[in-house]
C-alpha cells in the first residue's frame, strides 16, 4: 500500500475554533534551531529533481526545505502530456508539496508531500477539513517559499518533533508519473539536534 | 582599512567573460552540496548564519539567514535587509519591511585567498556589473521568510574562488555589529563543484 493511499477524510468534524498561533505553525520565535546535515534526493526525473535539505530541529518540531527543480517550460511542453488530477476522497483536500512558478501556470501538476513517523502517524501538508485549528495528528505547515525560473523551495514546519526511530519522507507527483518514493531516516539526529537548538532572545 | 572600502580601485586582473555567469547558477545544473552551518555574527539583538552552500564549476550559492529581536512596537529589524531585494513590496501592520533600516547598513562579503573581494552589486560602478572582468561579485539570488524575527538570503558567489582560505565578512551597523569576519577552506568549495551535475540540457536563450 502507497503512503498516500490510507488518506480518508476525518471522521469527525475539525475543531475551527481560532485560537493564536500555535506550536504547529512554525518554529518558536526568538529561537535558532539545531542543524541537522541532511541534504537527500527525494526524486528525480527526466524533467524533475526534488531534494531535501536546509533541516533545523527544535524542542516544538522541525524546519526543513524541499528544493524542485524543473525543466524550463519550454522543454516541458515537448515531453509532458497534462493530465487530470485523479480524484480525491471526499473532504479531503490535496496540497501541492513543492511549487515554483512553473507549478503556478500548470496548476493540475500537483505532487504529495509527506512524513510518516515511527509510531505509525503520518503528517501531511495542513488542510483544514482534515487538521483544523487546533490539529492532533502531525501536521506539515508550510512557512514560506521562494523560486526563481526553473527552480523553488518551499519551507516546511514538521510538528510536532517525531519520536526517535525510522522517519519516512514520501514524495509522489502522479501527473507527471512520478512514482510514490520512500526515504528513510533516524529521526533520533533530530531528536539530539533539538537540544542544540537554542532561545536567543524572549519574543515580545 | 575597512573590509568594505570598495571606494579602492580594483585589482588589475582579468577573468574569462562568460555571458551571465554572475548572475546566479546555470540553468538545468544541480550544485555539489557543502555542510556549511556557521554563525557569522551573534550579539544581543542579532544572529546570522551562513547555510545552504552549493558549488558549481563557475560559482557558489549560499543562505544567510538573518534573526533579530524585534523592538517594542516595531517590525523586526531581519527581514528590513528585504527592502533592497524587494522594494516595492508594500508593508503591512506586521511586516517587517516598515523597519527602514537603510540597506546600506548590512553588509556581507567574500574575500578570496588571493586578495580579490566578492561584494554585492550595490558596491560595484554599473559598468562593473554589466561587464565584470575579473571583480568577483555577489548578486542576489532570491530571499526569504520575514516574519516572527526571522529572514534570509541567498546570494550568488561568482567566480567559484580558488582553493585556499576564504573569508567571510559580515557588519549590521544597525544591530551594533561591526565588522566580524570568519575565514573557511575554500578547497572544500573546489571539490564540491567537481560533484556538480548537469541534470538536463537547456535550450540557450
Amino acid at each position: 500500500m502507497g503512503f498516500f493511499d490510507d488518506l480518508l477524510p476525518p471522521s469527525s468534524e475539525p475543531d475551527l475554533t481560532p485560537t493564536g498561533r500555535g506550536d504547529w505553525q512554525g518554529p518558536p520565535a526568538g529561537w535558532a534551531g539545531g542543524w541537522v546535515p541532511w541534504h537527500v534526493v527525494l526524486s528525480r526525473g527526466k524533467d524533475h529533481y526534488v531534494f531535501l535539505s536546509d533541516v533545523s530541529a527544535y524542542p516544538s518540531g522541525v524546519e526543513l526545505a524541499v528544493v524542485s527543480l524543473f525543466r524550463p517550460e519550454e522543454e516541458l511542453s515537448a515531453v509532458v502530456t497534462p493530465e487530470p488530477v485523479p480524484h480525491l476522497p471526499p473532504g479531503f483536500r490535496r496540497v501541492t508539496g513543492t511549487a515554483s512558478a512553473t507549478m503556478v501556470r500548470r496548476p493540475h501538476d500537483e505532487s504529495q508531500f509527506g512524513i510518516g513517523f515511527a509510531d505509525g502517524r503520518k503528517a501531511l501538508p495542513w488542510a483544514v477539513e482534515r487538521h483544523g485549528l487546533n490539529p492532533r495528528d502531525p501536521v506539515l505547515w508550510r512557512t514560506g517559499g521562494e523560486g526563481r525560473q526553473e527552480m523553488g523551495i518551499q519551507w516546511w514546519w514538521l510538528w510536532p518533533l517525531p519520536p526517535p526511530g525510522p522517519l519516512t519522507f514520501a514524495f509522489s507527483w502522479p501527473a507527471h508519473g512520478v512514482d510514490e518514493t520512500l526515504a528513510v531516516f533516524d529521526a533520533a539526529e533530530l531528536v539530539n539536534a533539538a537540544e542544540k537548538a537554542e532561545k536567543l532572545w524572549e519574543w515580545r | 582599512m575597512s573590509f568594505f572600502d570598495y571606494r579602492q580601485p580594483p585589482p588589475e586582473t582579468t577573468w574569462p567573460q562568460q555571458k551571465r555567469d554572475w548572475l546566479g547558477p546555470p540553468t538545468g545544473w544541480v550544485g555539489g552540496w557543502v555542510p556549511w552551518h556557521v554563525v557569522l555574527s551573534r550579539g544581543p539583538t542579532h544572529h546570522v548564519t551562513l547555510t545552504e552552500v552549493s558549488a558549481y564549476p563557475i560559482g557558489v550559492e549560499l543562505r544567510l539567514v538573518l534573526r533579530a529581536m524585534p523592538v517594542a512596537d516595531e517590525p523586526s529589524p531581519a527581514a528590513s535587509v528585504v527592502t533592497e531585494l524587494s522594494p516595492r513590496r508594500k508593508a503591512g501592520r506586521d511586516d517587517p519591511l516598515k523597519t527602514l533600516m537603510s540597506s546600506q547598513q548590512s553588509l556581507f562579503g567574500i574575500g578570496f585567498p588571493d586578495g580579490r573581494r566578492a561584494l554585492p552589486q550595490r558596491f560595484l560602478s554599473q559598468a562593473n556589473i554589466i561587464n565584470p572582468e575579473g571583480h568577483p561579485m555577489l548578486s542576489s539570488a532570491g530571499s526569504g521568510g520575514g516574519h516572527h524575527g526571522v529572514t534570509s538570503q541567498r546570494w550568488w558567489l561568482w567566480p567559484l574562488p580558488p582553493a585556499g582560505p576564504l573569508t567571510f565578512v559580515f557588519a549590521w551597523l544597525d544591530q551594533g555589529a561591526d565588522e566580524t569576519s570568519l575565514v573557511l577552506d575554500g578547497t572544500e568549495l573546489v571539490n564540491a563543484a567537481q560533484k556538480a551535475e548537469k541534470v538536463w540540457d537547456v535550450s540557450p536563450t
